[in-house]
């Protein structure tokens, strides 16, 4: 059975299935990428572009294998003598793959858009740079799909294949080679740098014209309409010549520096790219100071210091990023990482202390071992990026420390801790041992 | 050496054929001094040799090679089948084989430095027993659908985050010996398949 043409025995149902492949991949590796766009405008519009590093790929081999058909399945004669013109069929194709690949990406764009409500939370940042990403992502999808059919004529077929596979990826590594030249503005964007500064808008839109100009110019060269290649051919140049002008500049976003807090035991407060991350980073926070006596408490967790507003009088500051898995800052909070990061900031005192004091550094690797087995976090420093593998044999003495203060009746931990809260909290020497 | 010619012959491994593939490994060549964004997603200073574009180029050489295990000549597998047909995994092997000598050679002497030639050698090896057991139905479609798959473990490789680091076998140096294992795995599934096919 041939519907529009498409020689497929259920065209509409491989339609949609090419629809949601598409969109399935783009928001499956948009998702891998979630803690570095979530909930900020600028970096979702990145996130959008994200979803074609293989969603292009499967859009132009689609082209490819579609268009090839006739040729490998020795019908093009047919085709020929048939009462439409013999490039219709390459028009059938187009619109088939083309519109799969709008409505896919579309739908990729929508959905990375929506995502912050689903999750509880909003979108901020200013939504231009959203609908510029999301007509260069479509644009670049119309594009790839001609180029798909401009190789299918390449012999033999399988190799049509694979060079349609690589080549929209190949394009994208190229553009992250060249990342920071002129030349780059022709390629996809990816998350790099886009919680405080943003690329000039005016590059994203040449970019899309771009797209679409190239996209024009391909599909009427394959269908033979000379007038239409022509004049797209000088709107391509001219937009090549804006996008080259606009470049990669990046300006800075407006407001992106404001702190966003939420209030709680302790107070967190983060930049507003990362303001998504404010109640799983409030929750971890809350659950890691509950650990503690009251003197040792943070009574405020940052992101970085200068989003600390006004805070009271002897408020207890702690400098500690929301993260997650490699990603800090982050827009979501991995609560086993950020413990773990805690018990680190709190107890490790990096260079606050002399490190050849044995005596303090068991202490130091004593308290942080005790607050690891406390939240069940792997003492093999695995669940944190650098954090002290503490399960090798020289942190021996400090394991059995640990397990001592574990084992104290939780009233007299919790007194020690209070006598020494300003050893702990204060950039100074620890003591020298346990109770 | 006149029964190689057969074999090529019924592959319809011709003069085109070697210039095709020439030009496909010299394409792997080029792309090899494009790095791909980083993969391994430990922040940790290190260079990353293997995650550079030629890695996802070497889809073209293995499509090529790949191409040559389909039996292009039916004539020639009528008069000549039992025996010929016989000799199909040998034919594989020495496709497999002169895959995997030529990546050691360029990873060893051409590739940018610190490409582990042994590990390049492995991504190659099962790239090349994926697409064939891929196809193993020796057809036009299969070799399709080969294409589609190596196109389909490549992205799921290359895509950062997607895996964790520890078991990307294509980018992950550490993997090196695993890596074999499984290349070494799919190689004789590769070799077993057609034949319980009766391909």
């Amino acid at each position: 059975m041939r519907v529009a043409g498409i020689p497929l025995n259920r065209p509409w149902l491989t339609w949609l299935g090419l629809v949601l492949l598409i969109f399935v991949q783009g928001v499956g590796f948009a998702w891998v990428r979630a803690p570095e766009w979530l909930g900020w405008a600028p970096s979702t519009a990145g996130a959008v572009e994200t979803v074609t590093i293989f969603g292009l790929s499967v859009v132009c081999l689609v082209a490819t294998w579609l268009a090839s058909l006739p040729r490998t399945f020795q019908y093009q004669d047919t085709i020929t003598l048939a009462s439409r013109r013999p490039y219709c069929y390459r028009l059938l194709v187009m619109a088939y793959v083309g519109s799969a690949g709008i409505v896919g990406f579309a739908g990729c764009a929508l959905a990375l858009i929506a995502l912050p409500w689903a999750l509880g939370g909003s979108l901020s940042g200013p939504p231009l740079t959203l609908v510029l990403s999301t007509a260069a992502t479509l644009a670049s999808a119309l594009a790839w799909t001609s180029l798909g059919i401009v190789m299918a004529k390449i012999r033999p077929v399988f190799i049509a294949l694979a060079v349609a596979a690589v080549a929209p990826y190949a394009w994208y590594a190229v553009g992250s080679y060249l990342y920071g030249g002129p030349w780059q503005s022709f390629f996809l964007v990816d998350l790099r740098g886009f919680d405080y500064f943003t690329p000039d808008p005016t590059g994203w839109a040449a970019r899309a014209a771009f797209w679409l100009a190239i996209a024009t110019v391909l599909a009427a060269s394959v269908l033979h309409w000379k007038r239409t290649t022509t004049v797209s051919l000088w709107v391509t140049s001219l937009s090549a010549a804006l996008v080259l002008l606009a470049g990669t500049a990046l300006v800075p976003t407006s407001g992106a520096d404001a702190a966003e807090c939420l209030d709680g035991e302790p107070i967190v407060c983060t930049t507003l790219p990362y303001a998504f991350a404010l109640p799983s980073y409030s929750a971890a926070a809350h659950e890691a100071v509950m650990a503690l006596p009251p003197g040792v408490r943070p009574t405020v967790i940052a992101q970085e210091a200068n989003v600390v507003g006004a805070v009271p009088d002897g408020a207890l500051i702690m400098l500690l990023q929301p993260s997650s898995g490699f990603t800090q800052p982050a827009t979501l909070v991995d609560r086993e990482l950020f413990l773990s990061d805690f018990g680190e900031k709190l107890f490790g005192k990096t260079g606050c202390f002399d490190q050849s004091d044995t005596e303090q550094r068991t202490v130091s690797d004593a308290l942080q071992i005790w607050w690891r087995e406390r939240f069940d976090i792997p003492l093999d420093g695995s669940s944190s990026i650098g954090s002290t593998p503490f399960d090798l044999p020289e942190f021996e003495a400090a394991r059995a420390a640990a397990a001592e203060f574990a084992n104290l009746d939780p009233q007299v931990r919790d007194a020690w801790l209070t006598e020494h809260s300003r050893d702990i909290t204060a950039c100074r020497d620890l003591p020298t041992e346990l109770p | 050496m006149n029964l190689f010619r057969h074999l090529s012959r019924m592959h319809g491994v011709d003069r085109r054929w070697f210039l095709l593939l020439a030009v496909c490994w010299a394409l792997v060549v080029l792309a090899g001094w494009i790095g791909l964004p980083q993969i391994d997603p430990n922040p940790v200073d290190r260079t990353h040799p293997l995650e550079q574009l030629s890695t996802f180029a070497l889809l073209l050489p293995v499509m090529v090679q790949i191409s040559s295990l389909t039996i292009y000549s039916p004539w020639v597998e009528q008069t000549r089948a039992v025996r010929l047909r016989a000799l199909q995994p040998l034919w594989l092997a020495f496709h497999w084989s002169a895959g995997v000598a030529t990546t050691m050679v360029l990873s060893l002497w051409v590739l940018p430095y610190g490409v582990d030639s042994v590990h390049a050698a492995g991504v190659w090896g099962l790239l090349f027993a994926i697409g064939s057991l891929a196809s193993s139905g020796r057809t036009e479609s299969s070799l399709r659908f080969s294409a589609l798959a190596l196109f389909a473990v490549l992205a799921v490789m290359t895509f950062p985050g997607l895996l964790p680091f520890s078991a990307n076998l294509f980018y992950n140096a550490e993997t090196t010996i695993l890596l074999w294992i499984v290349t070494a795995a799919i190689t004789v599934a590769a070799v077993v398949v057609p034949v319980a096919r009766g391909m």
